[in-house]
């Protein structure tokens, strides 16, 4: 299991910077326009969150392989990306709360 | 102990196009099963049905007369893609790591790449990093290695030792090798495919080839 974990954080580390961009220019908005427009930033950053995972899908496919070799499967890579992300994008939404 | 991987009854189809129809291939520890085909004749495919990655009603995949989908995601079986596929982010060394493979016994085969250790697979070269991932994925625990094209991008005397690799593997494991270098194959094969309109057809010598059109 710690195998399958350590796999899906270096596959999350792959997309990190890409949905960490998201979700800082996510925050931006919040903290210009207030919180009245988070539920369409929110859904903004989901939609956006997933394009980044349809498009690793699809130009680096390849590399999915290394970690199916390993015994990660592509449905634990994927759900374990979008709740690191989800959790990224609500404690730097507290941060960004604070700073307001 | 003497593992025994049989597939049969594999049936692909593409839109219209039927790619593979009546395949039959064995392999077991201990040996090395060669397969060849034309451009488009379906070995890549037949290798990701093994996997479970293309997926088809019809196959039949079993390891000594038992029948499962999960060999691969069990590790039984483990696959070497056509094209680099470890993340170039990743250090050579994490690569071992995760694979659980010694690098000491890396250098034994490939002295001259003992520099690469600490280097991330994104600073070496094609051929490099090649070499790297047929290492890890034939010496992995495994019972069965697939491996779609291990010789193309590598230079001949890498290739001389990716045989080497290979015939020291084979006594723990079975090795299903896919690629267009038959000469390569021949020489290391100890049973030989060549898939042709989507069956599969035992070669027992070289003019065999010839006489199902794949050579001149």
């Amino acid at each position: 299991m710690l195998k399958i974990l350590k796999l899906c954080f270096a596959f999350y580390r792959t997309i990190f910077v890409a949905n960490l961009a998201v979700t800082l220019g996510a925050l931006y908005l919040i903290l210009n326009n207030g919180l009245s427009i988070f539920t369409v930033v929110f859904w903004f950053k989901i939609l956006v969150s997933g394009f980044t995972l349809f498009a690793h899908h699809t130009y680096k496919k390849n590399e999915y392989f290394f970690y199916l070799n390993l015994g990660a499967t592509k449905k634990q890579l994927w759900i374990f990306s979008a709740v690191s992300d989800l959790l990224v994008f609500f404690l730097l939404f507290i941060v960004t709360l604070k700073i307001r | 102990m003497s593992n025994i991987l049989e597939v049969d009854s594999v049936m692909v189809q593409f839109r219209n196009h039927r790619v593979l129809s009546d395949v039959f291939l064995k392999c077991q520890t201990g040996e090395v099963v060669g397969l060849l085909g034309r451009n488009g004749s379906g070995k890549s495919t037949l290798l990701k049905v093994m996997i479970g990655e293309v997926s088809t009603n019809n196959k039949s995949i079993r390891i000594n007369g038992i029948s499962s989908s999960d060999y691969f995601k069990s590790g039984k079986i483990r696959f070497l893609p056509q094209h680099n596929f470890i993340p170039k982010s990743l250090s050579v060394k994490k690569a071992f790591s995760f694979f659980e493979s010694d690098f000491d016994d890396f250098t034994k085969f490939f002295p001259e790449l003992s520099h690469i250790y600490s280097m991330r697979l994104v600073n070496l070269s094609g051929g490099e990093r090649r070499i790297v991932e047929i290492f890890l994925i034939l010496t992995s625990q495994s019972l069965f290695c697939l491996l779609d094209e291990p010789f193309s991008h590598v230079m001949p005397v890498h290739i001389e030792k990716i045989k080497e690799l290979i015939t020291h593997e084979k006594a723990k494991k079975g090795i299903i090798i896919v690629d267009h270098m038959y000469n390569h194959i021949l020489e290391e094969s100890n049973r030989l495919y060549l898939i042709l309109s989507g069956k599969s057809h035992l070669v027992k010598q070289k003019s065999d080839l010839k006489l199902f059109g794949y050579i001149n």
